[in-house]
């Protein structure tokens, strides 16, 4: 009876240029290496993107999603790096931009080797709260975008959890007043240096 | 299932078969190079597997099951084949990754060492404080479950055959030559549901006395696969027994047959033959002959006209029901 | 008057009073329903009264009752539901029409081949409206799209343990709707057996009465013993299960 599920091929090509975009089996977002524009399958028709790329030195670009967050604990809300600070029990390091705004969430795009990996690299990155100012380039080498913005806003919550320290995450009050929530995300790839199965970010001097 | 082929998807650019596995998005067309997403009329792309099994090898799996499964040999011997199926049942099947927290509550236990007054050690445990414990869940996530009502099928899940058996694009006019393509009636709504508990089942340890979490599916990559299972009807006289055999691996998936009966013919034509011959020798001999039976029965079984009427006149007694799925 | 498919949404020519529509786009047919179309569905089968019964045999001894059933009636109906398809979810059936039997409330769709109603058939038309149907769901589970779906089901009514028992069959996977298990009024001996044993215990009795020498008797008794058992196994070797 339902004859309206079965298979449907889509070539990928793109619809500002016409050339082919080259997808890996798990991407879900495509960058037409031609014309650097940058499209996702919805409902099967490629609807465009914002991408953005940081500026800096790397042989990699590591796709993010970048979340401006504001997050509530029973110790009141949290709307700005200060607050962000505080929470984490972090210092300012780099670059943050200004104290009053508000912090970014840092969820990579791109697969890492584990899924522990992947929590890890955001952890990082949402601890540092780099500033990232996008540049006009056409990049080369960018790693492959899997994640789709609503899946970095499901990862969002247990990235943030996993900046906070232990022993707060401990007490059941506080994750029970605990709630998150995400604006809207910017996609934007990071370069990073290439060191064995490791990367590096001079700037920041950080490793992934 | 790694380079198989799948020679119902062929790439719409250049006509030629590419193959594709489950459980990733897209593919390269190998002869054109352009690059391919794979979905299905609502994101959600159908496959199916093929049978490996014909009529002939089924119906002898299911011969083979009588066979070696005690299944009552008189029946079997009277069972006649009637009519087989061959039918495409519907499963889906959900590929992520669970991310998340857990926050649970469990009891620890301190160990102490005592020295007694002979100067012996000896370790004690006792009940602790209560431990509080936060964890990160982040783990990738397989999941396949029937989209059909399976009670009568004993089919639960096909994860392991999916994984290693080619699979090809759904096909419904080539499908419906050779069989009954059924249905799906579960929803994503549901499966979602269902694999999210199955997801939170899964990272819950034992021993806790408390939980809490916040446990998500990302990156979900939803699949309908068609499973072949051949459905064949026995008969014997006015009744029918079904039969459910796997047509990938001939397994037996539901089948309800009488087990084998027990012939318990010795006893009593011995116990009748002993009281017989007892009492022609003389009278009273039988009566005693008599009697001491009574007595073992009284001491094995009871003495009710029900159990002496068993003993004597029931001459079989049935197994227990060999019963699948 | 035009009316909308409903599964395509092609806009069809409704002329005549007869009962069915078929789009010519996409060849569904349907019913027309308060000026709207209505998706039609039955399963494909073929009645089969033997098969319903073995069902409900089945059914029974998996509730080890053995005893027995005399068969009473049979009635063979498609049988019409509501069925709410939501987001592709479609397990939840409200009957579409009263019936006596209780167990018409517990029948979930089955797994099998649905097809859009042909005109050939038997269809009773419902006489539970979509609007006391949706009255009877809890909260939210009336939403969705609403289809009639006419289920091939037997409804057997039979003596078991002298007490009337009821239960409807599911026609395409014989699942067995009914309430409890009829309660075994002891277990039957087989008459075959008793003959055998009887003949047996006869035969020594007359040899016994015959024959006066105690070593000839005894002699004639190991025969017939020797005769009878392998021969009475062989039958009862031989007896097919009912």
């Amino acid at each position: 009876m339902d004859r309206t599920a079965d298979i449907r091929v889509i070539p990928l090509l793109c619809p500002e240029c016409g050339n082919r975009l080259s997808a890996g089996e798990d991407d879900v977002i495509f960058v037409c290496a031609s014309c650097a524009s940058c499209w996702e399958l919805t409902e099967g028709s490629p609807a465009r993107r914002e991408l953005h790329h940081a500026g800096g030195v790397g042989d990699v670009r590591l796709p993010f999603w970048i979340l401006p967050f504001q997050v509530t604990t029973r110790e009141g809300a949290v709307g700005t790096r200060a607050a962000f600070r505080s929470l984490t029990g972090s210092l300012p390091v780099g670059d943050g931009g200004s104290d009053n705004g508000l912090p970014n969430l840092f969820v990579p795009a791109c697969p890492f080797p584990s899924p522990p990996h992947l929590i890890r690299a955001g952890r990082i990155l949402t601890l540092r709260q780099p500033a990232v100012a996008p540049i006009p380039c056409l990049p080369e080498r960018i790693a492959p975008i899997v994640f789709r913005e609503e899946d970095a806003r499901n990862m969002g919550e247990v990235i943030l959890l996993a900046t906070v320290t232990e022993a707060r995450k401990k007490s059941f009050a506080f994750l029970e007043s605990f709630s998150f929530r995400p604006g809207k995300g910017m996609l934007c790839t990071i370069p990073f240096e290439r060191k064995g199965p490791k990367f590096y970010h001079a700037g920041m001097n950080l490793e992934l | 299932m790694n380079g198989a082929m799948a020679a119902a998807i062929s790439c719409p650019q250049c006509g030629s078969p590419f193959s594709f596995r489950e459980g990733t998005r897209n593919a390269l067309c190998p002869s054109c190079g352009t690059s391919l997403a794979v979905s299905g009329e609502a994101g959600i792309p159908r496959f199916y597997l093929e049978e490996r099994l014909d009529l002939p090898q089924a119906r002898s799996a299911a011969r083979k099951f009588f066979a070696v499964s005690g299944v009552d040999t008189g029946l079997v011997e009277s069972l006649r084949f009637e009519k087989g199926k061959l039918c495409f049942l519907p499963f889906w099947s959900l590929k992520g990754l669970t991310v998340g927290w857990q926050w649970m509550e469990r009891e620890s236990v301190v160990r102490e060492e005592l020295v007694d007054e002979n100067g012996t050690k000896r370790t004690v445990e006792r009940r602790g404080p209560r431990e509080q414990v936060f964890e990160t869940v982040a783990s990738p996530f397989d999941f396949s479950s029937p989209a059909f009502d399976c009670s009568a099928f004993g089919l639960r899940g096909i994860a392991l055959a999916g994984a290693v058996l080619p699979l090809r694009g759904m096909d419904n006019a080539e499908l419906e030559r050779r069989g009954t393509v059924y249905d799906p009636v579960k929803g994503v709504d549901q499966v979602r549901r269902e694999a999210l508990a199955a997801a939170r089942d899964r990272s819950r340890p034992d021993g806790v006395l408390r939980i809490r979490d916040g446990i998500r599916i990302c990156a979900e990559r939803l699949a309908i696969i068609s499973y072949p299972v051949w459905r064949l009807t026995f008969t014997a006289g006015e009744r029918m027994y079904p039969v459910v055999v796997d047509a990938v691996n001939g397994r037996i998936l539901k089948a309800r047959f009488p087990g084998c009966r027990e012939i318990r013919l010795f006893a009593p034509m011995l116990v009748i033959l002993v009281l017989v011959y007892a009492w022609t020798l003389q009278r009273a001999l039988g009566g005693l002959a008599l009697f001491a039976f009574l007595g073992w029965m009284y001491a094995s079984r009871g003495l009710s006209p029900a159990t002496l009427a068993g003993f004597f006149f029931r001459l079989t007694e049935r197994r227990e029901d060999i019963s699948h799925g | 008057m035009q009316i909308l498919c409903p599964q395509c949404g092609a806009p069809v020519e409704a002329l005549t009073e007869s009962r069915f529509y078929r789009c010519p786009f996409c060849a569904s047919s349907f019913v027309v329903h308060e000026g709207k179309g209505l998706a039609e569905y039955t399963f494909r089968h073929v009645r089969d009264d033997r098969q319903a019964w073995s069902a409900l045999t089945a059914h029974l001894e998996a509730g080890l009752f053995t005893d027995p059933v005399e068969q009473v009636a049979v009635d063979y109906i498609a049988f019409p539901f509501w069925m709410v398809s939501h987001n592709g979810d479609r397990r939840r059936l409200i009957p579409a029409l009263e019936h006596p039997f209780p167990e018409i409330s517990y029948v979930t769709l089955p797994a099998g081949d649905l097809v859009f109603l042909d005109e050939t058939g038997d269809y009773p038309a419902p006489s539970i409206s979509r609007e006391q149907a949706r009255e009877r769901m809890p909260g939210d589970e009336g939403k969705g799209t609403w289809s009639l779906v006419f289920l091939p089901l037997y409804f057997l009514k039979c003596r078991a343990a002298e007490q009337e028992y009821t239960a409807i069959v599911s026609g395409p996977d014989g699942r067995v709707f009914a309430i409890g298990y009829p309660v075994s009024t002891g277990t039957l001996l087989s008459i075959r057996h008793m003959v055998m044993i009887v003949c047996f215990a006869f035969l020594l009795i007359i040899e016994g009465l015959l024959i006066r020498s105690h070593v000839v008797r005894a002699g004639t008794f190991v025969i017939s013993f020797a005769i009878l058992y392998p021969a009475y196994r062989m039958l009862l070797k031989k007896e097919v299960p009912t």
